[in-house]
């Protein structure tokens, strides 16, 4: 209760930082749908030479980028600005203010600043889905939507730890210029049909480094893209679990060598 | 030349002191090759060619485009905007060297690593993929791609500092960065060669300066220009880089006579 | 001969009133709103070749302003500046060649790399010999003690060697005139007191001029003149006995009887009394007619002048300013 608390109030401290700059607020919003505009442009110019993409059509593309783009625009809300400020927050010393509150550390780490803009943005990608979905001729079941919702947030989960093991090397390294563009990396090609793996990329990158699990999932069970949906699901569930306690483990031992190192 | 040239050795020592960071950069330029490389594979699967590129030339394209990628997108220099805004600009005024050239010798000098790293990479996936890349073994045709993408490097240097000298006047950074990554990654020929664009829009590209930054210089390695649209997209190159030398040296002289005015 | 000369120096900062968002600052370039503060007001004063002069004045004074106009940095809004011949804003190489101005809030070293490579840079920057780089860098590590550390990166560094490593890297091509600005500023004692040490001594080996603003008195004392701004007008110019006699009008004095006189006999300010001691208030000149007048009319045992404390007397020159 007391996290769900202070949550809110790290919400309307950002919230009232961003009201002081209207004008900046709308170009950074403008920012953010840049690269989702750009991945629409390229795959519409795409199906205008091909008609399939592995054996998607353009529609179901869409959709999944749609799916993508929900996952991308919440993370960005909730998680991206206290990733990218990792780094900082070592080098410059800062990392010693948070050690010193009574707070769980990963929590006040990683969810401090929050990026409401992205929050505004979340209504583009959904009726693109809506649109995609209407010319995919879906009949969904209110049980499908509740699914639906259940797996982004697993995708959202999973993309969390993703991201987050990617900033606890900056523990180790201090100066991470290329950690930022990793991040980007992973949030661009996320978005891709998983047909594209085959044979062992396609393990690769579904079981080791899961890009295809975080949007593709949802996409491709709602879809019938899938050959064994259940299966793809549990695996994702256990090893969402599994992956947030070792990166946690990993976390304080990280911090622990910080503090051992810095003086 | 001296100082300029020990500047350049000394960002090398600087990135070198963080080797993991390349080690991640090999990644970062690693991990969209493949996945790109697969897309496009999937995309030709049962065709010969789209959008008037063949199977290997878009797979050569976005290796050449990932891989020059950081040398000739003009990015903003959040290194100039923090001179201005916190004042070691100063450090600089006091003595006797050139803005422009430690400006020029820093992103020469960051660019070495990544170099290093591409190299390595390009061989790695050479080696993998030589069945479907382009390579060019016209000697004449390779040395005319390594100008032009010296001239893409000199160009989009000149680009970013002179975007960069506005913050001379402008506080906040974002709208700068905003505009220009609004326009160039679509206009470079970042996402899609620029081929694969509507005709009109392809024709108002030729004039602006972004396509000569990575579409161009990647177009001459592929030989898909004529000797003298390449002699001509050289030319254009030359013109831009003229105008944003002058364009920065008049920024620069506006720029500093305000900061002189109004204090570091 | 006077190597500086400043003549009515006046600076007047106009400063946008920029309010946040893009319009209004569209708006702000093309009709900008100014407020005006005046930096410098026609100051005049010049400064001979090997003086170490401190400016002294609280913050926003124009101590800092002072030194960016003479180090060519700012430019002024009139008057007329000439530091060995040159005009400073000018920013010509040959002046820049012979100066230095040294921060102790920013820093020119590489925070990554070892300060020996930021030494190198300079000496390709300044042009130096290799035969003077290694000579001047021989010296100066060996007068600040850091020879070892030359070879470690710079953020390993402690903050007082990095300001001596400062020191060195500006040092390198022997300037003729030094601007210190705040040169010990967040500094432990023993690193303060090596950096005075240091400066003095650079001064008296190299007849260099130097230029220095600190808030430290110990700082200030070190200097053969002092010059006291104030809201951009100099208040006070001279050494420190002049600034003592000038600012200093009231002393205590401390006298110790064999036999305790009768109070009222004394005609002057006592201030307290304790047994057989007195305090007494004293104005400045009149000093001397009292100490004769108690040794010829009492029993004296001691009588003890307290000290003329320079940090008393700026602070009284700051408050009698303040006045006006």
């Amino acid at each position: 209760m007391r996290y769900i608390y202070l949550w809110f109030s790290f919400f309307k401290i950002s919230f009232s930082k961003e009201v002081e700059y209207r004008m900046d607020f709308l170009l950074q919003c403008l920012g953010y749908f840049l690269w989702f505009l750009f991945t629409i442009i390229f795959f519409k110019i795409i199906y205008s030479h091909v008609s399939s993409i592995g054996g998607w059509n353009f529609y179901q593309t869409l959709y999944l980028i749609g799916i993508n783009q929900i996952i991308i625009y919440i993370y960005q809300g909730l998680f991206l600005r206290n990733f990218s400020n990792f780094s900082l927050l070592v080098r410059k010393g800062e990392l010693d203010h948070l050690l010193l509150k009574p707070i769980d550390l990963q929590f006040i780490s990683t969810l401090r600043n929050i990026d409401i803009r992205a929050f505004f943005l979340l209504p583009f990608p959904i009726i693109l889905i809506f649109y995609s979905t209407s010319h995919l001729q879906l009949n969904l079941s209110f049980s499908s939507y509740f699914l639906l919702l259940f797996l982004i947030f697993l995708g959202l989960l999973l993309r969390y730890i993703i991201g987050f093991f990617i900033v606890i090397f900056a523990i180790w390294m201090g100066n991470v210029s290329s950690l930022s563009a990793l991040q980007n990396e992973f949030l661009k090609y996320a978005g891709y049909p998983a047909s594209i793996y085959k044979g062992a990329s396609a393990i690769i990158f579904t079981y080791i480094i899961p890009i295809v699990l975080i949007a593709n999932l949802p996409a491709g069970v709602i879809l019938g893209k899938l050959k064994n949906p259940a299966e793809m699901v549990i695996y994702t569930i256990l090893f969402t679990l599994i992956v947030f306690f070792l990166v946690r483990i990993f976390f304080y031992k990280a911090i622990k060598y910080y503090s051992s190192a810095s003086s | 030349m001296r100082p300029y040239i020990k500047i350049i050795d000394n960002i090398f020592k600087e990135s070198v002191e963080y080797r993991l960071n390349h080690i991640l950069s090999f990644i970062v330029i690693a991990l969209p090759l493949i996945i790109i490389y697969f897309l496009w594979n999937t995309i030709f699967y049962g065709k010969n060619l789209v959008g008037g590129y063949d199977k290997p030339a878009i797979v050569t394209y976005y290796i050449l485009a990932i891989l020059l990628q950081d040398f000739v997108y003009p990015g903003v220099n959040y290194e100039i905007s923090r001179d201005i805004r916190e004042g070691t600009l100063s450090n600089y005024l006091i003595k006797p060297i050139n803005y422009m050239g430690v400006q020029f010798s820093i992103k020469t000098g960051a660019s070495i690593p990544y170099s290093i790293v591409a190299i390595v990479i390009t061989l790695i996936f050479v080696f993998f993929m030589r069945s479907t890349i382009v390579f060019q073994i016209n000697i004449f045709l390779l040395l005319l791609f390594l100008l032009s993408v010296i001239l893409a490097f000199i160009l989009a240097f000149l680009i970013s500092y002179s975007f960069s000298l506005l913050f001379f006047w402008l506080e906040r950074t974002n709208s700068i960065e905003l505009l220009l990554n609004a326009v160039l990654p679509l206009s470079m020929g970042m996402i899609l060669p620029l081929s694969f664009f509507p005709h009109s829009l392809e024709i108002l590209l030729d004039f602006l300066p972004f396509k000569y930054l990575l579409n161009f210089p990647i177009d001459i390695y592929l030989a898909h220009l004529k000797i003298e649209r390449v002699i001509q997209g050289m030319g254009i190159q030359v013109i831009w880089i003229i105008i944003f030398f002058i364009l920065s040296l008049w920024l620069w002289k506006k720029g500093t006579k305000k900061y002189q005015a109004y204090g570091g | 001969m006077s190597i500086i000369k400043v003549e009515k120096l006046t600076k007047i900062y106009k400063s946008h009133i920029s309010k946040p968002g893009v319009l209004s600052t569209i708006k702000s370039i093309i009709k900008p709103n100014y407020v005006t503060v005046k930096a410098l007001k026609e100051i005049s004063f010049s400064v001979t070749k090997g003086e170490m002069v401190a400016y002294v004045g609280p913050n926003g004074a124009g101590k800092t302003t002072t030194s960016k106009i003479l180090s060519g940095i700012l430019y002024p809004t009139s008057g007329r500046v000439s530091v060995m011949g040159y005009i400073p804003w000018k920013r010509e190489n040959n002046y820049l060649s012979q100066i230095t101005f040294i921060m102790g809030q920013k820093t020119q070293l590489w925070w990554d790399i070892a300060p020996m490579e930021t030494f190198l840079l300079n000496k390709s920057i300044y042009k130096i010999s290799e035969s003077d780089f290694e000579k001047t860098l021989d010296e100066l590590t060996t007068l600040l003690d850091v020879k070892d550390l030359v070879h470690i990166p710079v953020r390993k560094l402690s903050l007082g060697e990095r300001m001596k490593m400062e020191l060195i890297s500006s040092l390198l091509h022997k300037p003729k005139v030094l601007f210190l600005d705040e040169p010990t500023i967040g500094l432990d004692l023993l690193s303060q007191e090596a950096i005075r040490k240091f400066i003095l001594e650079y001064n008296k080996s190299y007849n260099a001029t130097i230029i220095l603003t600190s808030h430290y008195i110990k700082d200030i004392e070190i200097a053969d003149r002092i010059i006291l701004l104030y809201r951009g007008e100099i208040i006070f110019d001279g050494n420190k006995e002049e600034i003592l006699e000038r600012f200093i009008k009231k002393r205590l004095v401390t006298v110790t009887f064999n036999t305790m006189p009768e109070i009222a006999k004394i005609p002057y300010n006592i201030i307290s009394r304790e047994g057989q001691t007195i305090e007494v208030e004293i104005e400045h000149k009149e000093i001397s007619k009292f100490i004769s007048f108690v040794f010829k009319s009492f029993d004296v045992k001691d009588v003890k002048n307290q000290d003329m404390n320079l940090e008393d007397a700026i602070k009284e020159g700051f408050k009698n300013a303040s006045l006006y």
